[in-house]
């Protein structure tokens, strides 16, 4: 059921590209305000949808309204309203970056005496003032991602869409970026994210839905699919090759799951440090262990098997 | 497993010319940063014309056009007008949209704003046809200043030369259509360009090619463009020259759905 | 002496589109002999004016000439830049052993190889168009060899002390353009004004055109030795600057 304030409404959702299907019937409504992301590993279908809310790829099928219209009759008219972070970055090399701000400011129409205060506010935002007349080219990668946030805002959005925002920046730049969502997101600006980072999900995400192998497996809070899908604590065990299947075998039934990965293994508990002492207590010598958390990357790992990040 | 869906129709929005404009304020701010290239340009069509025209010209007798006798360089100075006309189209219309689509990705960022693929098509077209005009104008001063200008007809030669340009440079954006290697430039110019250049009646008159290949440099649009601006200049223009306005007509509307096409193609997957 | 190494990794390069590349090679040439030699050279009357040539053989010795030219500077413009800036290879090269002036000899060795694929086959087609007639003339191909090598050590040095790209356009609008069409390859200096004559007769693109032209028509001479003295010389003092400009550039 589409509600009221439904920004992005899809139902049965669907891009081919012959022979292979990308997005293979979804369904999904983002509402006004809220930070929705889309979190799966690569290949998921994750862009291909994206491409498709910002009127760049239309669907092979299905519905998809976006903001109440179509997206490939009424194309120019929502894109008007959006802003856009591509996964590579499309910055115009042959401008500087104010510049760069300026051209898109005349694309979508911002009046100038608008424009102009808009973008000193922008470059002062994304922390780019003293680079402004600059080149694009010389720009670190964290720069140019911050630059393209701000381009994605000169139009004063009522949705922005960033496609993997932080893919390929250092975790100093990431933490920037985070923080400069986060105070979009306190602005009431209706966030989409793709990301195959589950801290970046839960960190910024109101509501998401994992995806995989072209579908929608599971939506809810990042909280509400932890305790969904997982226990509360997680406690990695590193161990001698030798005694792993014995380990394994040990531990089945006295925790919920139990995880072989290729270089650990993983216990699913509600008390890590409990399931920890009991493991020395029978007597296994672990090489290294940590109990954290319960996380998005386990409730992808319970959900399909396979951990996010190849 | 997939239900089967139809591809539902696509109606795709007609460029606007609003959004167009918007394109060429984008070359024209960035070729500030690039306006040793743009003042250029303008030189090398005048060298040609003073090397070969002048030059090659004295030991060449007057040639016969249209039932009057020009010098060779009243007769190669249309020819280089329209060869340069051909290289700005291919500079504007290919190589820089060649770059600007496969390397730069200017585009991909445009379309995520109310710019569509029409819309950035019909752009790069009208910017082209503006350089090439400013071009055009220049080197028909020149022509004036040199006495090679013959008729008051030579007031339509500047709005020749913008058909021309538009003609041309729809072309060459087919060219970015169809093309994605680097090393496809090459063989663009050797394949397209250089053969046109040299085989198109701009050196020297049609007549003197054998008679197989007569056909087929009438074929060729800079052909047309030489031809239909030599009569403007020397004032041989007659009902014939119309064949060629036609022509360029023709081509620019065809060339130019046929870009836009293919050039959706390759943006939209 | 490593600088072949540096060949052997552009030659590896450039193999991959070299099928292409030679056919488009070969062709240019064949298209504007035609063009120019046979259509424009059958209106051109006064043999005696071309230094007893007819105009086909005129203008395909100017067009070999100047063709190295203009490859020999492109090479080394944009790719060396390239190699500098953009992708950084030289750095990559000197963590190996070799110096930076086995890169710039290896450069400029690589730009004869070029060349040489360019001259070949245009000399070929020459002959096809029955413009050669003694062995003689085959000493033409490395005349052009050392007109184009020579124009790129002096254009590399200049490369390596630039910051951008932006002069190329200069270079190429403004130098090469009319050093190609007015050193005597299109028409005879002696058309132009005195001046004119004058600073055409210090190019190196002249001096190229009069030895391609002495050996086509086997007529060697003393001033032969003279445009060889000149070109050895621009080469001599090219190398010297463009292996400081390297240094300076790669190790400051």
């Amino acid at each position: 059921m589409t509600t009221s304030d439904a920004l992005i409404s899809a139902r049965s959702l669907t891009k081919r590209f012959d022979p292979f299907v990308a997005v293979d019937g979804i369904d999904f409504e983002v509402r006004r305000g809220e930070a929705f992301g889309f979190l799966g590993p690569n290949g998921a279908g994750k862009t291909s949808t994206m491409r498709m809310i910002a009127c760049i790829s239309p669907p092979s099928g299905g519905e998809l309204r976006v903001i109440g219209m179509d997206p490939v009759t009424q194309a120019s008219e929502v894109k008007a309203r959006i802003g856009v972070v591509p996964q590579m970055d499309n910055l115009d090399i042959e401008l500087t970056v104010r510049e760069n701000l300026e051209m898109y400011a005349r694309y979508f129409d911002v009046p100038r005496e608008v424009a102009g205060p808009r973008i000193d506010d922008l470059l002062d935002f994304v922390q780019l003032t003293e680079r402004s007349s600059s080149k694009v080219e010389p720009l670190s990668g964290g720069m140019k991602r911050r630059l393209t946030i701000a381009r994605s805002l000169i139009n004063d959005p009522d949705l922005i869409l960033l496609d993997e925002p932080t893919t390929g920046l250092d975790p100093q730049a990431r933490h920037l970026v985070w923080d400069r969502l986060y105070r979009l997101k306190q602005r009431g600006v209706t966030l989409v994210i793709t990301t195959h980072y589950m801290d970046e999900a839960e960190q910024l995400c109101d509501r998401l839905v994992v995806m995989d192998k072209a579908k929608i497996v599971t939506e809810g809070s990042p909280r509400d699919l932890i305790n969904r899908y997982s226990t509360r604590e997680v406690l990695e065990v590193r161990i001698d090759d030798e005694v792993r299947e014995k380990l394994i075998a040990a531990m089945q039934g006295s925790v919920d799951k139990v995880e072989s990965l290729p270089d650990r293994v993983l216990l699913y508990t509600e008390n890590g440090d409990a399931t920890l002492a009991s493991i020395h207590e029978q007597g296994f010598e672990t090489v290294s262990a940590l109990v954290r958390r319960a996380t998005l990357e386990d409730v992808f790992l319970t959900i399909t098997g396979r951990s996010l990040v190849e | 497993m997939s239900v089967e869906f139809e591809p539902p129709p696509q109606v795709y929005p007609r460029p606007t010319f609003a959004r167009a404009r918007k394109l060429v304020e984008r070359n024209i701010l960035a070729y500030r940063h690039y306006w040793i290239a743009f003042t250029t340009g303008f030189f090398e069509p005048i060298f040609y014309l003073g090397a070969v025209g002048f030059g090659v010209g004295q030991f060449v007798d007057r040639i016969p056009y249209g039932g009057l006798e020009l010098e060779y360089a009243a007769f190669l100075a249309p020819g280089m007008l329209a060869s340069s006309s051909l290289n700005g189209a291919l500079f504007d219309g290919f190589f820089t949209p060649f770059f600007k689509l496969n390397w730069q990705k200017t585009y991909d960022g445009m379309l995520t704003t109310p710019l569509n693929i029409s819309d950035i098509a019909l752009g790069e077209i009208i910017w082209a046809m503006i350089r090439g005009t400013i071009y055009g104008a220049s080197f028909l001063l020149v022509m004036l200043g040199l006495g090679l200008i013959r008729s008051p007809w030579a007031v339509l030669a500047l709005p020749a030369v913008m058909l021309s340009g538009a003609a041309l440079s729809s072309g060459a954006m087919v060219l970015v259509g169809i093309t994605k290697e680097i090393s496809s430039l090459d063989k663009v110019m050797t394949l397209i360009v250089v053969p046109m250049f040299l085989f198109s009646g701009t050196f020297y008159p049609v007549s003197l090619y054998p008679g197989w290949l007569q056909p087929i440099v009438m074929a060729t649009p800079l052909y047309h463009s030489a031809t239909l601006l030599r009569d403007l200049t020397s004032g041989a223009a007659d009902p014939g020259t119309l064949v060629h306005v036609a022509y360029l007509l023709a081509m620019f509307v065809l060339a130019a759905t046929v870009a836009s096409r293919l050039i959706r193609k390759r943006l939209i997957t | 002496m490593n600088a072949y190494k540096v060949v052997a990794r552009n030659r590896i390069v450039y193999w991959r589109v070299w099928r292409t590349s030679f056919f488009l090679t070969v062709l240019a040439p064949v298209m504007f002999l035609s063009a120019m030699g046979l259509g424009l050279g059958s209106l051109v009357e006064g043999d005696r004016a071309f230094g007893g040539l007819d105009y086909r053989t005129f203008f395909a010795t100017g067009m070999l000439a100047a063709t190295c030219m203009q490859t020999g500077v492109f090479e080394a413009t944009y790719p060396i830049m390239a190699k500098i800036v953009w992708q950084r290879n030289y750095e990559a090269m000197l963590a190996s052993p070799l110096s930076v002036r086995d890169i710039f000899l290896g450069e400029m060795l690589w730009v004869g190889v070029t060349l040489a694929q360019l001259a070949i086959p245009f000399f070929a087609v020459m002959a096809a168009f029955g413009i050669v007639d003694s062995p003689m003339a085959l000493m033409a191909i490395p005349a052009v060899l050392l007109v184009g090598m020579s124009c790129a050590t002096v254009v590399a040095a200049m490369t390596a002390s630039l910051q951008t790209d932006e002069a190329f356009t200069w270079l190429f609008r403004l130098v090469v353009t009319p050093l190609f069409l007015l050193s005597g390859t299109f028409f005879p200096i002696e058309e132009l004004p005195e001046w004119g004559r004058l600073v055409a007769q210090l190019t190196p693109l002249f001096h190229g055109v009069e030895l391609v032209r002495q050996f086509m028509v086997g007529s060697p001479s003393l001033t032969t030795i003279w445009h060889i003295g000149y070109l050895v010389a621009l080469f001599g003092i090219g190398t010297v600057l463009g292996i400081r400009a390297f240094e300076k550039r790669l190790r400051p």
